[in-house]
Parts: structure tokens; C-alpha cells; sequence
């Protein structure tokens, strides 16, 4: 399957976003599902970055067409982030399960760094449901805080917080989200493993479930390969979970914390 | 498609085209992105007497065009596998190939009796060479020796069944090995397993992988495998299954021009789930335009 890019959008030297056209995957209804991408075009066979790479679903911009954040990390997004627009890319997906989100709940989402992709998705989807929407978006600094302007315009209530101080709250967003807890039946989190680790742990003291959405260095995507392997604590029992078709979501309560955090 | 219909072994394939172990899970994980019935034959992931739990993460990482992984051969055992994964290929149009492998020499022998007797099961194939598992694996391909024994007490149990040996690149001389699989009763040999690798983690200054080596595959090793499928080809009668970097059928022809009876596609299914079928299609328009009548007219025909 392929994926032709309409638009390839450069927020700053370190991250941007891709307008791509695949309405196999744009028809996507749930939020929190992912696909995978080729970081080549298929114009040339190129095998130098052989694996695909798994990106959330960010934000279904058409019946055909969707975005997907990305932050250049290594050679793959690198080469990813001089797509041009008509370019043609192998993609796999929709890919892995979903938020559940439950009507008149509420609910907060809680993102770090470039965790805010499946987030914006999910903001359109609560506020479809006729759920207020309360992201809790966190970042190193300023420039680590994406498309700010627009997250105002889809969200009912915004905390952003950086490390620094530059911009928004000082602190991690632990410390908007402590003062909230209570007034929520339900969080939803993508991030860092240890803002999710710690995120969870302040879930679990206040008695509130959890859904974490998790990233992990995927082969195929399609659970085959069993190289994405995710522990969880079920029954007692240590349960090994392919993080791409059992996941990418999982109860923050019972992932494995230590064998995630190398 | 009749230039790629083949018999392996007595086996009758639709073509020559087979997923290979490991890279295509129990099969139907792939059912939503390719057509399974047009694919010659499916290599499922090693089976055990056990189940096994696998290597502990980070299991897998990119090479430059390629990836180690050290899955360390992770699978619900044999029983599990008949009962719950084996059925739902019942429906499928293709050979099944199983993937098999002990700790011990009496393990292989016991998995092999089980697989032996399953109707859907249309070959085995013996995996000696996992570099991934700390025990048995590779002490088998260690030697002539010590395949020559583990091939034979396996010949002496599978009664129903062709039987494929799976070599191992990581010796010194792939000959002797495929020879002894000769001289102990293998119908075939596919070549070549995973080499082994390794990669750093420069900023936490630790190998990548739990298990500090894996296996590298995808096209960084197609050169190396082609010579070995070479080398098999000329040291053995038995039909040469060949494996290792296939991503095109420009890639497969090479491997058969090289020796090779069918071929094996690998990391490849993860980069594009319909390979094995573009592949097919690929040799087959290939053959016509060169007005090869069938591609076993051409078997070996580079190295001849």
C-alpha cells in the first residue's frame, strides 16, 4: 500500500509534520491507532533504512487524507523530513488497538514531546463525543511545544508545561495534573516511558485507570516478527504483548515498568 | 503461472516463492495485506517442544540495509501450535512449511515425531543454526559431526514428511555442512540462516540488543548468501533452498541462477507484506520476456 504526500510541513529544525494521502487509512474512526512508513520514496529501491517506521495516526485532515508529526531523530526521520509532495511512500495500517474513550466521562490527555501526535487526534474525537477536552501537553523548552495556536483552537482547556520554564507552567506536567486528579474518571497518556511511568504512578495513588500508549523499536507491525515485545503484569504473571497489534495500548497499571526504562 | 510450478521434494508447489521462518509469524498475521493462497509455500516461526519465552528487549535494531534481531526463537510449543494456530491455515492454499528446533538432540527427535503425523504440515524443516539461543542451536552446526548426528536421529523419526535442513552461514566452510546433510538423509537444505552481528549504543555506550549479538539479515547479506547457496549447489544433489537478502525477483533470480531450487524472502515481508507474491509475478514476467519456459531451465545456469 502507498501513501503519496500532498504537503510536507517544517515546524522547526527538529520536528514537522506530513500531509499524506492514503484514504485507507484516513477513514481510520478510532484515535490512537498508528501506521508505518517507509523513510524512502518508492521512486528508487533503496535498502539503506530498511524497516519501516511506526507513526500515530496525528490528526485526519480529509476523507483521503491525514498528517504525521515527526521529530528527526536518526537517519530514518531524517530522510523522511525532506519529503516532497508527490512522492510516493510504503505504508502499512491502520495498525493496533485504540483509546476507548466512554461518553459523558471526565477525562484528561496527558502528552510529552513528540506523544502529542495520537493526542490531537483523540482531542477531535472527544470533542465529537461531546466530551470537554483537557490536554496536558509537557516539553523540555519552548521550542519543544508544537502548533500551540492550533491546540487552542481543538482543545477546551490547554496546561502546557516545560522543563524550563520558557513557556507555560515550570515543571512537568506532574505538576498541573496533581493539583486536577480528582476531577478525572479516566487519563490517556503518550509519551517519554518515564513521564508515563510516573504519570501512572499518580493515577494509581488517586485510584483513577490509566490507558499509556507506548513506543517501541518495531520490525513488521503486523506481529510477526516479535520484535516489539512488551511486559505485563497479568494474573501474578509476567505476560509477554507484541506492542504493535496487542497495543499500542495498554493499562498504564500493568505494563512492566522496569523492562521498558533501559 | 505454469514457468513456476514446481515440485520440492515430491511436494507439488504453485511456484517457487516461500516466507521464510521467523519473518512471517504462524502465517495469518499477514491475511489483511497479502494474498496467502498465491504464495508457494509458508515457513512458519521455530516450534519447540515448549513454549518459549525469547530474549529479553531491545530485540531487534536497523543496519545499514539490514537489522540484527535476537528474538531467541520465542513460540507457543509444539502442542499449542497444532491446536491453535495450525487450524486456521487449514482453509489457506499453500504449502506449510514448520519450523523446528530443540535444546537437545532428544527434543528435535520429539518435536519431530509430533510434526511427523499432522496432516497440514506438508514439510519439515530442521533449524540448527540459531544464533539467538545460548543452548543447542548453533553447538549443531558447530561441526559435520554434530549435524551429521542430529540429522540422522531426526531422519529416523520423520517418516511422513520431506525434511529440510536450515545451514548456518557462521562457519568456515558451508561444504561439509551441506554434505552431511546429504549423507544423513535431508531431502533438502535451505541456506543461509541469519549471520552473526552486532551494534553499540554510542550514547548509553552498551550493545544495542539484550543479547548483545543477533542475527543480521535483509539485502546487506544477499552477496555472501549467494555465494553459499553456490557453494551448496556444487557440493550436493539435493534440491538447495535459497535465503538471505531476497527483496525483488531480480534478487530471487539471482539466487536461482546461483543454484537454487525455490527461495526463501525474509526481512523483506516486513518492509512490504506482499512480496512473496511480487516476487512471483516478477519471475514469472521475467521468464517470458527471456522465453524461458519454466525457471528450472535456468537453475544454476549463472554458476554452470
Amino acid at each position: 500500500m502507498k501513501a503519496t504526500v500532498v504537503k510536507n510541513t517544517r515546524i522547526s529544525d527538529k520536528f514537522g509534520y506530513l500531509e499524506l494521502k492514503c484514504p485507507e487509512i484516513a477513514k481510520e474512526k478510532n484515535a490512537g491507532r498508528f501506521f508505518m512508513i517507509s523513510p524512502h520514496s518508492d521512486s528508487v529501491y533503496i535498502t539503506d533504512t530498511l524497516l519501516k517506521r511506526p507513526f500515530a495516526i496525528c490528526d485526519i485532515t480529509s476523507e483521503e487524507t491525514f498528517t504525521c508529526l515527526y521529530m528527526i531523530t536518526g537517519r530514518g526521520t531524517k530522510i523522511l523530513s525532506e519529503a516532497l509532495p508527490g512522492n510516493n511512500f510504503l505504508v502499512t495500517g491502520p495498525i493496533g488497538n485504540f483509546f476507548r474513550f466512554e461518553k459523558d466521562t471526565s477525562v484528561a490527555l496527558i502528552a510529552g514531546g513528540i506523544g502529542l501526535a495520537p493526542m490531537i487526534n483523540s482531542a477531535r474525537k472527544l470533542r465529537e463525543m461531546g466530551i470537554k477536552v483537557t490536554l496536558y501537553y509537557g516539553g523540555r523548552s519552548k521550542s519543544d511545544i508544537l502548533m500551540y495556536d492550533f491546540l487552542q483552537t481543538i482543545c477546551d482547556e490547554l496546561f502546557i508545561t516545560t522543563d524550563d520554564g520558557s513557556l507555560g507552567i515550570h515543571g512537568n506536567v506532574l505538576v498541573p495534573l496533581k493539583e486536577n486528579i480528582q476531577n478525572y474518571k479516566k487519563i490517556y497518556a503518550c509519551g517519554p516511558n518515564r513521564m508515563l511511568q510516573a504519570v501512572t504512578d499518580l493515577c494509581s495513588q488517586n485510584n483513577i485507570p490509566i490507558d499509556v500508549s507506548l513506543d517501541e523499536q518495531m520490525g513488521c507491525g503486523v506481529g510477526a516478527c516479535l520484535g516489539c515485545i512488551i511486559t505485563i503484569n497479568e494474573n501474578n504473571e509476567k505476560v509477554k504483548k507484541r506492542c504493535c497489534v496487542e497495543g499500542p495500548i495498554f493499562d498504564g497499571t500493568k505494563v512492566d515498568w522496569d523492562s521498558l526504562i533501559r | 503461472m505454469d514457468r513456476l510450478k514446481t515440485s520440492l521434494c515430491g511436494i507439488e508447489f504453485k511456484n517457487p516463492i516461500i516466507a521464510a521462518s521467523g519473518t512471517f509469524g504462524y502465517g495469518l498475521e499477514f491475511k489483511r495485506f497479502t494474498d496467502l493462497n498465491k504464495i508457494g509455500g509458508i515457513s512458519v516461526k521455530g516450534i519447540s517442544l515448549h513454549e518459549t519465552e525469547g530474549n529479553p528487549m531491545p530485540r531487534i535494531t536497523e543496519t545499514y540495509s539490514g537489522m540484527l534481531n535476537a528474538i531467541g526463537l520465542q513460540n507457543v510449543g509444539v502442542e499449542k501450535f497444532i491446536k491453535e494456530k495450525l487450524p486456521a491455515l487449514k482453509s489457506i492454499d499453500t504449502r506449510i512449511i514448520v519450523n523446528f528446533w530443540g535444546k537437545t538432540i532428544d527434543e528435535y527427535i520429539e518435536v519431530a515425531k509430533i510434526l511427523d503425523y499432522v496432516e497440514r504440515v506438508d514439510m519439515l524443516e530442521m533449524n540448527i543454526s540459531c544464533p539467538n539461543i545460548k543452548e543447542g542451536g548453533i553447538s549443531f552446526s558447530s561441526s559435520p559431526e554434530a549435524l551429521s548426528q542430529v540429522v540422522s536421529a531426526c531422519r529416523k523419526v520423520i517418516k511422513n514428511k520431506p525434511l529440510i535442513v536450515k545451514l548456518s552461514p557462521n562457519v568456515q566452510d558451508i561444504k561439509p555442512f551441506a554434505k552431511a546433510c546429504e549423507d544423513n538423509g535431508a531431502d533438502a537444505v535451505s541456506a543461509i540462516n541469519t549471520l552473526i552481528g552486532m551494534a553499540v549504543d554510542v550514547e548509553r555506550m552498551k550493545p544495542v540488543l539484550a543479547n548483545i549479538t543477533g542475527g543480521l539479515s535483509g539485502p546487506a547479506i544477499k552477496p555472501i548468501a549467494l555465494r553459499m547457496v553456490k557453494e551448496v549447489y556444487e557440493t550436493v544433489k539435493i534440491p538447495v533452498i535459497g535465503v538471505g537478502g531476497i527483496g525483488s525477483w531480480k534478487d530471487a533470480a539471482e539466487f536461482i541462477l546461483s543454484g537454487a531450487s525455490a527461495v526463501q524472502i525474509g526481512t523483506a515481508n516486513f518492509i512490504n507484506a506482499n512480496i512473496c507474491n511480487e516476487t512471483s509475478d516478477g519471475l514469472n514476467e521475467y521468464l517470458e520476456r527471456k522465453n524461458i519456459n519454466h525457471f528450472s531451465e535456468i537453475i544454476g545456469k549463472a554458476v554452470k
